[in-house]
């Protein structure tokens, strides 16, 4: 499941943020790749900035949502011109649990050739488990390209069929869909 | 069919303002008793209409969407009669009138595509028609003031019971103070193969219009329904606010269309909503050209098994214009499906919001879902948002959701200049394929129009 859209360079600095550091976060100059542990907290907001030209980023996080009801916000804010975005967070449901999750992307005026991407996938295992999201979209300038993408979906019939059909047992199978599920996001 | 219009708003123009009766300006509960004591209501009527009134007082005005701030219910003429009662002829339409929508072209089209017609002018229908050959097969189709007069029982059994006074502030308005509209039903089986219209026209100042539609298709029946409205342009403030219900019983299919063509002085807030029982089909054409504010979310309640819902809306955003359009659909039963499709185009300072919700409950297995919004902003004015939100209670589902927003883009532009188009042309016709896959679905009349229309109000907002 390969869903990047923005290349940032190899050697691209790695920071990981952790529920104490969320609110607003001011992205310097340059590139980054900012990994959310989203651990236990229930209710966590994270904002980034990104004020300087040329600033380009990768959000990524993944919500473990086990018979738990985590709620996470993530807004990606474009205040100066050609700054460049992507959003990718995964969430994986088990055991009845109920999450939460907003995206924002938003184009400030005068952000002109900025580019965001944002792209949530909900996945429900068992026969209780919920989702809810809602990716929006708040287009200030006109020069931009911005998409997001959002999928609820359960593991069916048909994906466990092709493992098993090649010897995978139904456990292993599943833990292989799991495994590409979150590839796009672990740290 | 003159739809539209050859300049950019060419459907502005007014009549005197000369009323067989009138209530005046403001709400009170006089109003409401004058409405229907004017129309010779049941007790039972008239006590909805009370009741519906006080929840309006008691609600607030919503927080969310577009901006209600100038909104002045004060200021309203809530009931304008023109005529005693709706004519079956033409010919005996008052002159002024029928002069109004020869304009807009309604009895040319009623002869050459349609099955009937409404034309509502003001607060009451003044015309109304059915062909014979669907009178013959029990289809009905009257206003809704005499649907009450001659069907009363049909109306007292479904009268609200979709879209509920207690809804939101402007269903309760609607039920307190409505008066016009259309009732259609289409009995077990029959398809109509043509489409009905009705057309409503606000013409005088301030005035509101509170039209109130019914639509039930019994079992295996088909109806087509398309609407058309517009309004003089004036510095003041008008308000429109609908609430239309529709009821698609097992196996029927009911598609209604709508063309949004009031003018800039127009609030256009409606609730609309319709059920589909089991393998029903319910579909929601919804294009929004003009106004000053629409607020319009047309949903369904998906509750039978295998039950579909497809939406397709199309908004057009220009100067002082705020269309904050969408959609909800309710997955209330197994192996229902839903198809939602937005496409919108800001220009010139205009702003479009997608707005809109897809929830299943725990009992709704096996459903399937797919959103797609996109948006193309034509200058760097204008401004465009997405909110969809997917509340999924089962784990048994597969939704998807995609949006863009985007500008035209220079490659396309390149390519159509290099061919001999100048750039305002070549803009509209990346615009008209832009929004083709909702364009298409319109009867070809329409489309037309539609195409003509959007080139108009696009004109000079390139470049």
């Amino acid at each position: 499941m390969e869903s990047k859209r923005l290349h940032l360079a190899e050697h691209t600095q790695r920071i990981i943020l952790t529920a104490s550091q969320s609110g607003d976060i001011e992205v310097p100059a340059g590139e980054y790749h900012y990994h959310l542990e989203l651990g236990e907290t229930k209710n966590q907001t994270y904002t980034f900035h990104l004020r300087h030209s040329d600033c380009r980023i990768r959000v990524t996080g993944l919500v473990k949502s086990d018979n738990t009801a985590p709620i996470l916000e993530t807004k990606v804010i474009h205040h100066a011109p050609h700054t460049q975005a992507e959003t990718l967070i995964r969430t994986l449901v088990t055991n009845g649990g109920q999450p939460r999750y907003t995206g924002v992307i938003r184009i400030e005026e005068g952000a002109q050739n900025s580019e965001s991407f944002l792209n949530h996938h909900s996945l429900l295992l068992g026969e209780e488990g919920q989702s809810w999201t809602t990716p929006s979209l708040e287009i200030l300038a006109n020069e931009v390209k911005c998409s997001h993408a959002a999928t609820i979906r359960t593991v069916t019939d048909t994906d466990l069929f092709y493992a098993r059909s090649r010897g995978i047992s139904k456990l292993e199978a599943e833990k292989l869909l799991i495994d590409a599920f979150i590839h796009d996001v672990q740290s | 069919m003159n739809t539209f219009s050859a300049t950019p708003y060419s459907l502005g123009f007014s009549d005197p303002e000369e009323y067989l009766a009138r209530t005046p300006r403001g709400l009170t509960e006089e109003t409401v008793r004058a409405i229907s004591a004017y129309k010779n209501e049941p007790d039972w009527m008239l006590e909805k209409r009370l009741a519906a009134f006080k929840i309006f007082q008691e609600k607030p005005m919503p927080t969310w969407g577009a901006d209600l701030s100038e909104l002045n219910f004060d200021e309203m003429t809530y009931f304008l009669r023109s005529q005693d009662r709706p004519e079956r002829t033409w010919d005996d339409v008052p002159e002024k009138i029928r002069q109004t929508f020869d304009r807009i072209g309604v009895p040319e089209a009623e002869k050459k595509y349609l099955a009937g017609v409404g034309a509502q002018y003001e607060s009451e229908v003044v015309y109304h028609s059915l062909q014979k050959e669907w009178e013959e097969l029990g289809v009905l189709f009257l206003d809704m003031d005499s649907a009450l007069r001659e069907h009363p029982e049909i109306i007292k059994q479904h009268f609200g019971t979709i879209i509920p006074a207690t809804d939101n502030k402007f269903a309760a308005l609607n039920t307190a103070v409505w008066s016009g509209g259309s009732f259609v039903f289409v009995p077990k089986g029959v398809q109509m193969t043509i489409p009905l219209q009705a057309y409503f026209r606000i013409n005088a100042r301030n005035a509101g219009q509170f039209e109130r539609t019914l639509i039930i298709a019994e079992e295996g029946a088909y109806v087509h329904y398309v609407e058309g409205c517009s309004a003089p342009i004036y510095s003041t403030d008008s308000l429109h606010s609908a609430v239309v219900e529709v009821i698609c019983l097992e196996g029927s299919r009911v598609r209604y269309t709508t063309i949004q063509n009031w003018s800039s002085n127009v609030y256009n807030l409606v609730t609309k909503r319709a059920t589909a029982h089991k393998n029903a089909t319910m579909e929601w054409v919804d294009c929004n050209l003009g106004s000053k504010v629409t607020m319009k979310y047309p949903s369904v309640f998906l509750i039978g098994e295998g039950a579909r819902a497809e939406i397709l809306s199309l908004a057009v955003a220009g100067e002082g214009q705020h269309q904050d359009a969408g959609s909800k659909i309710f997955h209330l039963a197994p192996h229902t499906s839903s198809i939602i499709t937005s496409k919108s185009v800001s220009h010139t300072g205009g702003r479009t919001s997608y707005r809109g919700i897809v929830k299943s409950n725990k009992r709704a297995h096996s459903i399937t879902s797919k959103v797609v919004c996109d948006a193309l902003l034509l200058d760097d004015k204008s401004e465009s948002d997405t909110y969809p939100t997917i509340d999924m209670q089962n784990p048994r589902v597969q939704v998807e959701h995609e949006a863009t927003v985007s500008k035209i883009a220079e490659d396309q532009l390149f390519y159509l200049r290099s061919r001999g188009l100048n750039e305002a042309e070549a803009a509209s016709l990346i615009v008209n394929g832009f929004l083709e896959p909702i364009i298409k679905e319109l009867p070809m009349e329409y489309a037309v129009e539609m195409n003509r229309l959007i080139e108009l109000q696009m004109e000079g907002s390139v470049g």
